[in-house]
Formats: structure tokens, sequence, C-alpha cells
């Protein structure tokens, strides 16, 4: 496995891409800079729910009120691999045992790590601990390329707040016009190690990223469209560009970001990216994309960007998802 | 054999160095104390964790910081999920999620300092630093703050301490080896965080130091200090 660096944009019109649950569930926002943030736990969710919905991916962490869900199986399964049967002669033999089960059921712990607490039985003790893994895979927090502005949006509901009572209730929410949100991430080969992470699961990941952002069909998710996905993958061992996500940047026509309501209204400015990628062009063996039609690159076609990328020597190859 | 002094600036959006014992909410000491540095450096250099405590104790290496961005925080508050009783909903029976308040550090900079002692690791850190190598991803407190980094100067530096009365100081300083001399304009500082720790991981010494909040020198009536390209630092 090589080292990756991922960088990811998508938008979101009308909706909220990630509320802040100390604030009215307010879109997050930096209130110096007026930019919109997005957790890196917000986007590992959707990712995790995607592999889980659709992929039928076993998940570590999942929220889902399932009485037989994957630990459990994997706590059962752990007992029927383990040739004491759930009983160990040491903390240490369970430990490995029901890592090794974990990491072979869940893609979200090979991708993400975790902290897993142990309950088991030693000898005649039941005897607690934790497993801690850190996963190869880490996000920046996203940040959108644009400032944006928070629209409260008041109405009614459909019913009343209790019995008795003839007044339907109101109802509020905040939500953003539009914001075009960038994820950094880096995949990282060493750490891969530790928790099996296999080629297959990277494409898994990426497959999360794309689909399991379109197809994150909820009230307040309703709206966001992936846009640009690009993987740079290196042939030199711990080597990678970094800081991804400030090489690049948003133009358009309007006085104020604040005015942008759709893709089209901007152009995406990879040119310091694209440098970067120049520079270390004999250092990186493929980059893997895929672009949304709408998106619009400035000064560059998508058709000439891949050919740019290719006089600098470098395989292309558009991710089939 | 002289011993060698290194610089490398590192950066991110955000950074998260938690100080523990708070009674509320999380907050951020204003930059790494010296324990996370010495872990940072080690994922550089791709060390295990707690096999890298002997390399940084106070007798094999001297560390120094300069605060290279103004020091800029932000609230972002984050939902956990309990999961003490288990990782399923329906396995926790009371109050299942719980909203804490974050402190984080914005647009965070930094210079860092580094002498140790093993002279082959210094080798391996200055190579990995100037071919942009890092063996585990770097980041500044916690994962999700990924770090990027660039060496500061070009060449390893011999270390040489030098002395001086009213001299301005571009790093962090500890407290009880200086008299600071406040000069208007400046924000100053204090701050305690571990410096030391044990196999254990258990911490075996704090220091405390002051530092100015704007990115600007302390001025200080008389000390020892390293002398590396055109600025004057402190190393602990």
């Amino acid at each position: 496995m090589n080292r990756s660096e991922i960088l990811f944009l998508y938008d979101i019109v009308d909706a909220n891409p990630n509320g802040d649950p100390l604030d009215g569930n307010k879109p997050r926002l930096d209130e110096e800079t007026e930019i919109n943030i997005v957790t890196d736990v917000r986007f590992k969710r959707t990712i995790r729910d995607y592999l889980h919905d659709f992929k039928n991916q076993g998940i570590f962490i999942k929220e889902i009120q399932d009485k037989n869900g994957n630990i459990q199986d994997a706590k059962q399964r752990a007992n029927d691999y383990s040739s004491t049967e759930g009983k160990y002669d040491s903390l240490d033999e369970a430990k490995n045992d029901l890592k090794n089960c974990i990491l072979n059921q869940c893609i979200d712990v090979r991708l993400f790590g975790a902290t897993i607490p142990i309950d088991v039985k030693v000898g005649k003790t039941n005897k607690s601990s934790s497993v801690t893994l850190t996963g190869p895979v880490q996000f920046r927090m996203g940040r959108s390329l644009n400032k944006v502005e928070i629209q409260h949006i008041k109405g009614t509901g459909a019913f009343a707040s209790g019995k008795g009572k003839d007044q339907k209730t109101f109802r509020e929410e905040y939500i953003l016009p539009y914001s075009l949100i960038g994820f950094y991430g880096i995949v990282n080969e060493n750490a891969a190690k530790e928790t099996k992470l296999k080629e297959e699961d990277i494409y898994l990941l990426l497959d999360g990223i794309w689909n399991g952002t379109k197809n994150l069909i909820s009230r307040s998710k309703f709206g966001q469209s992936p846009r640009c996905l690009i993987q740079i993958e290196y042939n030199e061992n711990n080597f990678f560009i970094g800081d991804l996500n400030n090489k690049i940047s948003i133009s358009h026509d309007f006085e104020d970001d604040k005015k942008l309501r759709k893709i089209s209204e901007l152009d995406v400015d990879l040119s310091a990216l694209i440098s970067a990628i120049e520079e270390n062009r004999d250092k990186i063996n493929k980059i893997n994309y895929k672009f949304d039609s709408d998106i619009e690159f400035k000064d560059y076609s998508m058709a000439e960007l891949i050919t740019k990328f290719k006089d600098f020597g470098i395989e292309t190859s558009e991710i089939n998802l | 054999m002289n011993k060698k002094l290194l610089a490398f600036d590192i950066w991110g959006d955000y950074g998260y160095f938690r100080r523990g014992y708070t009674s509320t909410s999380t907050i951020t000491f204003p930059f790494p104390s010296r324990t996370t540095i010495s872990g940072l450096i080690s994922g550089i250099l791709g060390l295990e964790k707690g096999s890298y405590h002997e390399i940084f104790n106070e007798d094999n290496s001297k560390i120094g910081l300069r605060i290279l961005n103004p020091i800029k925080k932000i609230n972002i508050n984050l939902n956990y999920i309990n999961t003490k009783g288990g990782f399923l909903l329906s396995d926790i029976n009371s109050n299942p999620r719980v909203q804490v308040q974050a402190e984080f550090l914005k647009d965070v900079k930094y210079r860092i300092y580094v002498s140790l002692n093993n002279d082959s690791l210094m080798e391996e850190l200055y190579c990995n630093l100037s071919e942009h190598k890092s063996v585990f991803t770097p980041c500044l407190g916690i994962s999700e703050c990924i770090a990027d980094f660039k060496l500061a100067y070009d060449d390893l530096f011999d270390l040489n301490m030098s002395n001086g009365n009213d001299v301005n100081i571009d790093s962090v300083i500890l407290k009880n080896k200086f008299d600071l001399i406040i000069e208007p304009g400046k924000k100053y500082g204090i701050v305690k965080s571990p410096g030391f720790m044990n196999s254990d991981r258990i911490v075996s010494k704090f220091l405390e130091y002051y530092y100015e909040e704007n990115a600007n020198s302390i001025k200080v009536k008389n000390g020892d200090f390293y002398l590396i390209g055109d600025e004057k630092i402190a190393l602990y």
C-alpha cells in the first residue's frame, strides 16, 4: 500500500451540512472569517452509514437500535473462533483475539481506528481493559471555500405541543443558502499495517465519500452534491505534499461570496495544487479522480487538467464509482 | 562531536492540546507541551508509542518552541456518544449522547527547535523534514488536526549557548529561568504543562512558561539562550 492524500469537495444548497448541538443546531461557523465548518466525525458518519446500509460492511461504531448488531456478532464470533470458548488465560490473549476479530469484521475500525472497551473472563474473574487503534485514514475538519451566511427559517408544525390545545406549534431551523466544503485527508501506509487495512477498503472509502455524500437523503442534508474527488498516490514511502485543502480557492463575479447560490456561479482555482503536483511529480505514482460534470475549474477544462497531469508523466485514472 | 540543533515550522487549520483536570468544558493549551512535541517528532520518525521517553528525557534532549501565528481560539462543540456500556444505542441506558464544548486553536503555526544527543536520530529527523516525509501522520494534538511542516533552515546548527543582558528572546521561556521585563503593547501569558514522562506515560515533571500571545519576542533581564539563524531562543 502507498501513502495517499485525498481532497474532496462537495456543496450543499439550502440545507445544514453539520449542526452545532450547543448552538440551536445552527450550521457551524467560524465567526471571525464567516467560514462554515463541518467536523471530521460528521464526515466519517456519512461514510460509515453508507458502507453499512448500501455495501453490507460491518461497522463497529453504529447508532442503530439493533439488538443483533455487528459488534455482538463480532464478540460472539470471537468466542466461536477462540479455542477457549470465550474464556481466556490472560488479558493479553483476550485483547489480541478480540482486536483481530473486530478488525476482520469492521471496515470502519480498519479505516479510522477506535478505542475499544473490553470486558472478558480471564480464568474465573471478569477483567476489563481497552484496545486503542490509530486509524490510518484521518481527515481534517472540513471548511467551506466561500464565506457563508446563516438563514433562519420559521414555519408552522402540523401538531399541537400537547393535549387540549387548538394551536399548532411553531418550528424553526437554520440553513445555509450555499456552502462549498473541502475535506482533506491522508491514508497512512504505516498505520495501515496495524489495522490490517486492505487495498479494497480504500476503494470502499472513496465510494463512501462520493456516494455516501450523494445518498444522504435526510431533511437537513438533502441537496448535498459531491463535486470533485482527487486522490494522489505516492510512490515514495512516508512522503506527502500536505495541506491540500489550502492549495485551492474559488473565484466568481460577485463582490461577496455570500451571494453565491450554485456551483455554476464559481470557478475552482487549482493552480497552487497543480504547482505542488508538478514540483513533486517524481514522487507521485498515480492520481485517481472523479469530477462532477457541473464543476468548473479556473483556466482548465476537465480534459485539459487530466492532460496536464499526463504531461507531468503521472498516470491518471477516473475512479469508477 | 558537537551537539546539533535544527528547527522546523509546523502549522495547520486547527490545533487541540487538551488540558487535563478541567471541571467543565475542555480547554486547550496555547501551544503544545514538551511531551506533545516529543510525540510529534517521534511520529515523524516513526518511533512506536511508549518507546521514546528515554530519547526525550532531560539529559538526552533539548526542545524549544516559538509561536509564529497569534494565538486564536474557536469553540467547536462536539456531540459525544457514551460508549461505556456498549456501542449500540440500545445498550446504553441513560443519556446516550453528551454535548461537549471543545476549545480549539485556529490557524496555528509554531517553530520547533530540537537537539537530540542521539546523532543518528538527528540525522534521520533532518532527512525526513527536508524530504517532507513523516512515518505517521503528523497532527496538532488530535488526529483531525492534521499538520504540515517544513524545515526552517537548510542546515543543522551546532548547539552554542550564549548569555546576555536585556535580550529579546523569540521563543517561549521557562518561568523559573528568566526575569521578565514587561513591555507595553505586549500580551503575556503563563502556562504550566507536562514536561517529561516515564515509560508508563506518567508525567514526572511539569514545566511552567511565559509566552507572548501575538507572536512577539519577550524581553528578559538576563539569561542563557541559543542562536539559530538570527533568532535568539531558549531551550528546555
